[in-house]
């Protein structure tokens, strides 16, 4: 029961850090998506000559990304040490956290009220007062988006 | 050094007050007394206790051979009255076991005049229970060092009655605060905060009962604090038989070398229990807490812990255990390579879980 108990909470915990991790991978893959949209997009024209002769003519978007294929060869490799770093910097920090708290678990236990002051302990009170003595309101504009 | 045994009355074995049954309990012929008979057959126990006065023992000092002030200052030889044997307890023990023959006693010397107890509450957790309590205990931690449960480490559980203060006094105090309600609104384009901000005051007496105080100093002092809170239904007038069978030390602090931390504590409690009556506020600071005692009593009682002390990697650790209620304080060692080992693991499936995760996503 006990062991269901430890593995039952360290699957939680897992499963929470594996929301975290993929939640900032997919942020990370979304700005790569974009950014390979930008790369890729160009403007494919047919161009006509006296002949009726087309030949393609493709022109690329004017753009500052690199559409050429060492270029999107590049972006992967940059896309690939991205998920690395952003999967060990959040397993470090989970790992850390836990391993934390598991070993100060162990350094305090049964450090709770040594004196039961709510039964031990009544209370005569002879004087309560509570005086308002100041109002301050305070206001901020909201920049509201009207596009 | 003047000792009790309190012996069994049919077969002169040793006595044992046993919490479940609540009598004196023989373990040779499991013969069982209550009080009374055993006031009635060896007349009024600790009837010295109230006759002698506090024993000086440092009568002998000038037969301390040179070079053994510092051991004899801190030690006492007694006889023991089963075996004869000559036994050296340290200055704070007020009852113990005989090394050679196991018997138990009450060194009683130790327990008079102003160091009399005036409370005991008996053990009501047997041996067995206690142990069977810390295995429990044990056994939800996984990272503990491999052989640390072990009927080895159990049998070194000792029962022990520790020496507390249990301070009665009635305090009159105040406490002054300031306290803040917040309220937020949107109004068309605009965030609206209001802060109402409020003096508080609150004056009153308290009635502190029975907050204890170890009245023995050492290393022991936190675990002593923290075994804490002990019921008051079990309280028994004090009597030396109550500690036959268990160890038990003798105070090292009197009321004046408590004073000022009892003070402070008991400050603390008031400023906690003045506060609580500060309600319906979003946040509430203390300015000031004023408290003067109108009226004191200290009291002076035995109270049961189970102590067990264990060395591992060269650190001492100490377990304690409210011998009344159960109640657990202590630290634990951890195994370096188990908790080493998990975390290795788990950052191995955390990385395999993000890169898998990135790669479907990317």
């Amino acid at each position: 029961m006990k062991k269901k108990h430890f593995l039952s909470s360290a699957a939680a915990i897992l499963a929470a850090a594996a929301v975290i991790g993929i939640g900032a991978l997919s942020v990370s893959a979304a700005q790569n998506v974009s950014s390979d949209i930008n790369t890729d997009a160009a403007v494919q024209t047919l161009a006509f000559d006296e002949n009726n002769d087309a030949s393609l003519d493709i022109k690329p978007i004017a753009n500052d990304n690199k559409t050429d294929k060492s270029g999107k060869k590049k972006d992967k490799s940059v896309s690939w040490v991205k998920i690395i770093l952003i999967s060990f910097g959040i397993s470090a920090v989970v790992t850390g956290i836990t391993v934390y708290f598991i070993y100060n678990g162990y350094k305090h236990n049964g450090k709770t009220e040594p004196y039961e002051y709510t039964k031990k302990a009544p209370l005569d009170l002879t004087d309560s007062q509570d005086e308002l003595v100041d109002v301050r309101v305070t206001s901020v504009h909201i920049e509201r988006n009207n596009n | 050094m003047e000792t009790i045994s309190y012996k069994c009355i049919n077969c002169s074995g040793p006595l044992q007050y046993n919490a479940q049954k609540l009598k004196f309990y023989c373990e040779y012929c499991r013969s069982e007394f209550t009080e009374e008979e055993l006031e009635k057959h060896f007349g009024k126990l600790d009837e010295q206790l109230e006759t002698n006065e506090a024993v000086n023992e440092e009568a002998d000092a000038q037969d301390v051979p040179e070079g053994f002030e510092d051991f004899a200052a801190n030690t006492v030889m007694y006889t023991c009255e089963s075996c004869g044997a000559e036994v050296i307890a340290d200055k704070t023990t007020a009852a113990t076991f005989c090394v050679y023959c196991h018997n138990p006693v009450v060194l009683s010397n130790r327990l008079t005049g102003t160091f009399k107890p005036n409370r005991v509450i008996p053990f009501m957790i047997s041996e067995e229970d206690a142990q069977q309590k810390f295995f429990d205990f044990c056994k939800k931690k996984h990272f503990l060092p491999k052989n640390f449960i072990s009927s080895a480490q159990l049998d070194m559980m000792k029962g022990v009655y520790y020496p507390y203060w249990l301070v009665d006094s009635l305090k009159d105090g105040n406490l002054f605060a300031t306290a803040e309600n917040i309220r937020t609104w949107t109004e068309g384009d605009y965030e609206y905060t209001e802060t109402k901000t409020y003096k508080v005051k609150r004056e009153g007496k308290i009635d502190f009962k029975d907050f204890p105080h170890p009245a023995l100093e050492g290393d022991n002092s936190k675990a002593l604090k923290y075994v804490n809170p002990y019921d008051d239904k079990d309280y028994k007038k004090f009597t030396m038989a109550y500690l036959s069978g268990f160890l038990a030390e003798k105070r090292n602090t009197e009321r004046t070398d408590c004073q000022s931390d009892v003070d402070n504590e008991l400050k603390v409690y008031a400023e906690k229990i003045y506060k609580s009556t500060i309600k319906g506020y979003d946040n509430v600071k203390v300015d000031s807490c004023n408290v003067k005692t109108l009226k004191e009593s200290w009291d002076y009682a035995m109270l049961p812990v189970w102590m067990m002390t264990f060395n591992y990697e060269g650190k001492n650790f100490l377990y304690a255990m409210n011998g009344q209620t159960g109640k657990n304080y202590g630290e634990l060692p951890v195994s370096k390579g188990k908790l080493a080992a998990f975390g290795a693991a788990m950052f191995i499936v955390l990385m395999a879980i993000c890169i898998l995760g990135g790669y479907f996503l990317s």
